[in-house]
């Protein structure tokens, strides 16, 4: 039993953080039908800054803050000098963008920071240990999971009940219509890239608060790919769902079959999925009139 | 006449009047006004140099053969090509600036499409709601959290979808995703969103397009009921001549970009331009 809550826990904590990075994709997606392959590029930017602001004496809210302008302005930018003019043409080329962005960030944090290695401190969070189920858990741990999970749900909320979602979901679907209805396409879909900034900062101030920030922080966006693949990739529910789900089984898989297995689950799980579904569990299925 | 007796004109009343906007458009000029607009594909000069104006509560068919740009011609007008357009677009005696449908929705300008494009995952209502978006003056904090007065407002925009609805026919379908209806319903929604907007100019492409006998003697007397109220100025592309003889007064004629006619309907219908140019017989003037 002790055993199973650790695997759970530890799956919900790392399932919080592909659930942030989930919805980042998806809003980048919904907004371009971009699969933004920078993601993981500003994760570590995110990181990195926080990393460094802090070890010059920086506050850990002032390395927030840092961390999440500057990966929203880089998505700004990049929205409006880069994805708005790939409108209407063919889909690779945005995609070709994004890796060029990735490039571009690698490269100039290896210029800024060499192999520079940071710890970053979220001095606000709970320390010590929590005891459930007759296990010890970190507060940390469960303190970064409930914040997670809980903003997770709460932005999937926001797209699904708010009417600014209906909005972002709306210029998402159809411009042109969402156009004829008054609605601000290019804000929303600038506003849809600054919330992924601010969400992949976010993720990586999470995620970083539990390792070493170095340059291979990055890979944890490729592990959140398979999360929104099973949630379906224009689905804000289904980037909670998928990202819970795949956290809990590499927990689960990491605790009774050994971490080198995590990956080989994580993608049997996620072919079985879509060979039943393969839209996702909450995607949209495509309807082709004859 | 609707199911329940009570006329279309009747039924459109309340939805007409915009009551937001203190009743009919204040005298700013022509509704649409339309100067030497072309469009160009590349090489290939889809809409040449068209003038046109359209008065506050005035209504004109635009007809021609197919190519004959008239789908672009809405397309121009309603901002959807701002980077193949030359050309003068006024709404409501403003110019249009080059910024996209946006700008042209906000002027007060609603269209419906030849192939209606529509929210497939959303129902018939939620579909019809997104043209009352222009309406609904939210807030960055009514965005996130409706007060009493926004949901005073939406409720009120509920009840016109209801409206809408049942003047074409659609009140059983409100709840259906839009994907599973047949053509001629997503058809019908599509006009039902751009009336959503109490638009004080309204393009319709190709309304009867795709519509059985019985929709489309709805839609016919849906339009000469606007028609007959002269609260919104109406431009509709269509085929069908006898829904223009039952409903439209003016007509302008199009081939090959190039607008050859431009007249009263029984005018313009009974023409030799119309018989030999605009049914694309041998002789004709040459773009």
């Amino acid at each position: 039993m002790v055993r199973f809550l650790v695997a759970v826990i530890g799956g919900l904590a790392l399932g919080g953080v592909y659930t942030l990075i989930a919805l980042g994709l998806v809003l980048a997606w919904r907004a371009t039908p971009t699969l933004n392959f920078a993601h993981g590029q500003l994760i570590l930017l995110a990181a990195m800054l926080a990393g460094y602001w802090q070890s010059t004496g920086g506050s850990i809210a002032g390395s927030a803050l840092v961390a999440a302008a500057a990966t929203a302005l880089i998505c700004v930018v990049f929205y409006r000098l880069v994805l708005r003019r790939t409108t209407g043409l063919p889909p690779f080329l945005p995609f070709v963008a994004t890796l060029g962005l990735a490039a571009m960030i690698e490269s100039a944090l290896a210029i800024a920071f060499g192999g520079r290695r940071f710890p970053i401190e979220l001095g606000f969070i709970p320390q010590g240990t929590t005891s459930i189920g007759g296990a010890r858990f970190s507060s940390e741990t469960l303190t970064i999971a409930a914040l997670t999970v809980g903003l997770g749900v709460a932005v999937a909320a926001t797209m699904r009940w708010t009417r600014i979602g209906i909005q972002v979901r709306a210029a998402g679907q159809d411009p042109v219509l969402a156009s004829q209805g008054g609605i601000n396409v290019h804000l929303v879909h600038a506003c849809s890239w600054i919330a992924a900034g601010v969400l992949a900062a976010i993720a990586g101030l999470a995620y970083g608060s539990t390792i070493v920030v170095d340059p291979s922080l990055a890979t944890i966006a490729l592990a959140a790919f398979p999360a929104i693949l099973l949630g379906g990739l224009d689905s804000f529910e289904g980037a909670v769902v998928g990202g819970l789900i795949i956290g809990l089984v590499q927990g689960l898989t990491a605790t009774y079959l050994g971490s080198s297995y995590t990956q080989v689950v994580t993608y049997a799980l996620l072919l079985v999925v879509l060979l039943v579904l393969p839209d996702g569990l909450f995607g949209s299925k495509v309807v082709t009139r004859l | 006449m609707t199911d329940s007796g009570a006329t279309i004109a009747d039924r459109l009343g309340p939805l007409l009047v915009d009551g937001d906007r203190g009743g009919p458009a204040p005298d700013r000029g022509p509704a649409l006004e339309v100067t030497d607009l072309s469009v160009h594909f590349g090489g290939l000069a889809a809409v040449q140099h068209v003038s046109l104006t359209l008065q506050p509560g005035e209504a004109l068919a635009v007809i021609g053969p197919n190519g004959a740009g008239k789908t672009t011609l809405l397309n121009a007008i309603n901002g959807a090509l701002p980077r193949n357009t030359t050309g003068n677009v006024s709404i409501m005696g403003t110019p249009a600036p080059r910024r996209g449908a946006l700008w042209a929705s906000r002027s007060g300008l609603a269209r419906s499409f030849q192939h209606p494009v529509l929210i497939e995952a959303a129902t018939v209502r939620e579909n019809l709601l997104l043209g009352s978006h222009l309406r609904l003056r939210y807030t960055a904090l009514h965005q996130l959290i409706p007060g009493t007065r926004m949901r005073r407002e939406e409720a009120r925009e509920h009840e016109k979808a209801q409206l809408v609805a049942e003047v074409l026919g659609l009140q059983d379908q409100l709840r259906e995703p839009v994907s599973e209806l047949p053509y001629g319903a997503r058809k019908l929604v599509d006009i039902g969103r751009s009336l959503m907007s109490q638009p004080r100019v309204l393009l319709l492409d190709e309304p009867t397009s795709g519509l059985d006998a019985r929709e489309r003697a709805r839609v016919t007397e849906l339009l000469a009921a606007l028609v007959r109220s002269r609260q919104v100025a109406i431009m509709v592309v269509e085929h069908h001549m006898d829904v223009i003889r039952a409903a439209i007064p003016r007509v302008v004629g199009l081939r090959a970009g190039v607008a050859v006619a431009d007249g009263p309907t029984d005018e313009v219908l009974a023409s030799a331009e119309f018989q030999t140019v605009l049914l694309g017989a041998v002789d004709g003037p040459r773009p």
